[in-house]
């Protein structure tokens, strides 16, 4: 067990509610990646999401090149 | 989840935790085939303490709020006795792993250096302390790593929310007590429930977030407008900043609304301690009875006098008897050995005397007229013996009844007070007891908590629509400032250097849509596998297998259970059934959870009575067989044979039916002279 898996997981309902979306996978991916934010920030009391998210949206278009 | 899998409590030693003077160790069972462990104690022993330290070590608080001017969490006893200058300690020690060994070992530590004797309470970190010390808080979790061997985690609280994330201990360590009102404190536990276990907050926030930075983004595009797009971009903003308003209103409002929760909760369980209605209960019973003992009182007295009378009637009339008697002996003797003349008629001595002739014509002087002289003297005597001769034995008759009848009177008299006066030392014990149970209740109290839960009501009532309105405004403006903000970005799109910043509202927007449509999704599949999963335990452990045919959660998270012959008995079910039903809702919760965590119940039999506890016991180790079940019981709850009202025979006792799955069993009484707790392990 690693420093890092130590949060909670994402709950098995919510991956299997994002991949069942109807979109392409890299969005798919966004969203996980969204949501981990969410997790993190919940499991540290954090409030700040705005540099954690605008970072995820750029390494979306620099990886999707759209 | 196999057996191996779950998590099991191995032990926990306290030192200097609350009542724990000392070092106290409890170690529970880790065999899955005796899957419970019972910690048995009085009232005031330390149960309920045991469930607080176990909640401490985990989180560093404990899980009830604690009244500033109640105890310290560190023993009083050690504060006192140490010197001014002197420290001592506080710890709480959790091994935890699987049934084989301990994986984890959780310390929580309070290190106090004592500055000065001030024993006032104040809360530091959540904790109360005395002023009077300085504290230093420490904690460390060590894992056993299969090849590593015991190391320790940085991340405290990302471990232990690892083992049981602190949102959802409630559905793991609680009070059986609270949990057959589990429903009735409202919907919101369900609600609370699924939303917690289903992770809901992580996609509200997430729209949230994307939300504002896509309001970011568009910003960005507010450089050289026209008129037109300055009109639209302004409205947005005004918008988005009204939204915002509304939002920052929601939050309050929710937070307030979770305190007045809170609050209400509390009050009402106070009232339920109180129990008011048993109090007026009482109090009735005790002024009905009180004016039955004044009327009784007043009753016996008359009886007494009456009773008093009849000896004083009879008294006389039992000495009378014994002279007459004797007289009536003595004149029937004489009147037996001839002394008693016939009674002769003294008018005819009399007239001889006044004509002074006898019949044959002598006259009557002299010694004749002395002899008739005397023998008149004589006649004046006797006639009247021979008249009490005659009349006696009727008068004695007469008298005899009349005394036997005032014995009998006066003896049912007797056998009437005797049982008037048992009846009055009834009275008097149950006035007693009823005015020790009510001396502790004072009506300011109970009539502040009563009017405080009324108030409380009405504001939670006024704060939920408050909600509900801001609600409503948000959904509105939201649909209003979407509508300008898709012809405003329209607009924008023919405008190149904006390409990129377009693309990424795109993706916001996007995102959101999903996030939302993902939202209602998974709430409705989190509360059909709840429904399903509570259903499942529920028929598995209720022993009216007949009696309730379906469970169900409908849209307003109200569990519904139906019943062979009438919808929903709702509050209708039996304490043992309510708290089946509350065990039912958190296995499901539990399961879907994945965290295989022990359960700890602290007195969860308290409300239950009679032949239910028997159902219970007999039912309860097909409750999650083979995880772990700490239960803090009393002794009654326990130990006290349960009789059968209809055949008045012995059903025995919870003890004797859970015995088959209890690994570990201790009972814990608080000692006086020692001001700690004393531990004994039962042999089993």
């Amino acid at each position: 067990m690693s420093e890092e898996s130590l949060g909670i997981p994402l709950s098995n309902l919510i991956i299997e509610q994002v991949m069942s979306l109807n979109m392409e996978n890299e969005k798919k991916t966004f969203l996980e990646q969204i949501l981990y934010i969410e997790l993190r920030n919940l499991q540290k009391s954090r409030k700040t999401y705005t540099e954690d998210y605008e970072n995820t949206i750029d390494k979306y278009f620099r990886t999707n090149k759209k | 989840m196999n057996a191996k899998n779950n998590l099991y409590i191995h032990s926990i030693e306290l030192h200097n935790y609350r009542q724990y003077y000392g070092t106290c160790k409890f170690e529970f069972s880790t065999n899955p085939d005796k899957n419970f462990s019972i910690i048995k104690g009085s009232n005031g022993s330390g149960k309920t303490t045991l469930l607080r330290s176990l909640y401490f070590g985990l989180y560093g608080k404990e899980n009830r709020t604690i009244d500033e001017s109640g105890f310290p969490i560190i023993n009083s006893r050690v504060f006192r006795e140490s010197e001014v200058g002197e420290t001592f300690n506080l710890k709480v020690e959790l091994k935890i792993g699987n049934s084989e060994k301990a994986l984890y070992t959780i310390t929580r530590e309070i290190r106090c250096y004592k500055k000065s004797g001030n024993d006032a309470i104040r809360k530091i970190q959540d904790v109360p302390l005395p002023e009077g010390i300085v504290p230093e808080f420490h904690q460390s979790i060590e894992y056993d790593h299969p090849i590593r061997g015991w190391i320790s985690y940085k991340l405290f609280e990302s471990a232990v929310n690892q083992i049981l994330p602190k949102n959802l201990s409630n559905f793991f360590l609680f009070d059986g007590e609270e949990l057959i009102d589990f429903f009735e404190a409202g919907l919101a536990r369900v609600k609370d429930g699924i939303e917690s276990i289903s992770q809901i907050t992580l996609i509200i926030n997430a729209i949230e977030h994307l939300e504002a930075v896509k309001n970011e983004f568009r910003k960005r595009t507010g450089n050289n407008l026209n008129e037109k797009e300055r009109m639209l971009f302004n409205f947005i903003n005004e918008k988005e900043s009204e939204i915002k308003g509304y939002k920052d209103q929601k939050i309050t409002d929710e937070t307030e609304l979770d305190e007045i929760r809170a609050e209400l909760n509390k009050v009402e369980q106070d009232l339920r301690n109180s129990n008011v209605e048993a109090v007026i209960a009482n109090r009735n019973t005790l002024k009905l009875l009180e004016d039955e003992k004044l009327a009784l009182t007043e009753n016996i007295q008359n009886e007494e006098d009456q009773r008093v009378n009849k000896v004083l009637e009879l008294g006389p009339k039992a000495y009378l008897l014994k002279g007459l008697i004797f007289t009536n002996n003595l004149l029937d003797k004489a009147t037996t050995e001839g002394k008693l003349p016939p009674p002769i008629n003294r008018k005819f001595l009399n007239e001889l005397l006044e004509s002074g002739k006898c019949i044959c014509g002598s006259e009557i002087i002299g010694s004749r007229k002395e002899k008739l002289l005397n023998l008149l003297d004589e006649f004046k005597q006797t006639s009247d013996l021979s008249e009490i001769a005659k009349d006696g034995p009727f008068l004695t008759s007469q008298i005899l009844e009349s005394i036997s009848s005032l014995n009998t009177e006066s003896s049912h008299l007797v056998t009437k007070l005797e049982r008037e006066y048992d009846t009055l030392d009834d009275y008097e014990n149950q006035i007693n007891q009823l005015q020790n149970k009510l001396k502790d209740f004072d009506d300011d109290t109970i009539s502040t908590l009563g009017s405080r839960a009324a108030t409380l009501r009405d504001k939670k009532i006024k704060k939920e629509s408050s909600i509900l309105y801001l609600s409503n405004r948000i959904k509105e403006e939201t649909e209003r400032k979407t509508k300008v903000e898709t012809k405003y970005l329209q607009i924008q799109a023919r405008n190149a250097a904006y390409e990129i910043i377009l693309k990424k509202i795109k993706l916001c927007n996007e995102s959101m849509e999903h996030l939302e449509s993902i939202k209602g999704n998974l709430v409705s599949k989190v509360k059909k596998i709840v429904e399903e999963k509570t259903k499942e335990s529920f028929f598995n452990i209720i022993w009216k297998k007949k009696t309730y045919t379906n469970l169900r959660i409908n849209e307003d998270y109200e569990i519904l259970i139906d019943h062979v012959d009438k919808f929903n008995p709702g509050k209708d079910l039996s304490a043992g059934e309510k708290l089946f039903l509350a065990l039912s809702f958190i296995a499901a919760l539990r399961e879907i959870t994945g965290f295989p965590f022990p359960l700890v119940i602290d007195t969860p039999l308290g409300r239950v009575s009679g032949k239910q506890k028997i159902m219970v016991a007999e039912n309860l180790p097909n409750y999650l067989p083979g995880r772990q079940m700490i239960m803090l019981v009393t002794d009654t709850e326990y130990n006290s044979p349960v009789i059968d009202d209809l055949t008045n025979r012995s059903l025995g006792a919870f003890r004797d039916k859970i015995l088959p799955y209890v690994g570990k069993e201790y009972a814990i009484e608080y000692e006086e002279s020692k001001r700690g707790i004393k531990i004994i392990e039962s042999k089993i």
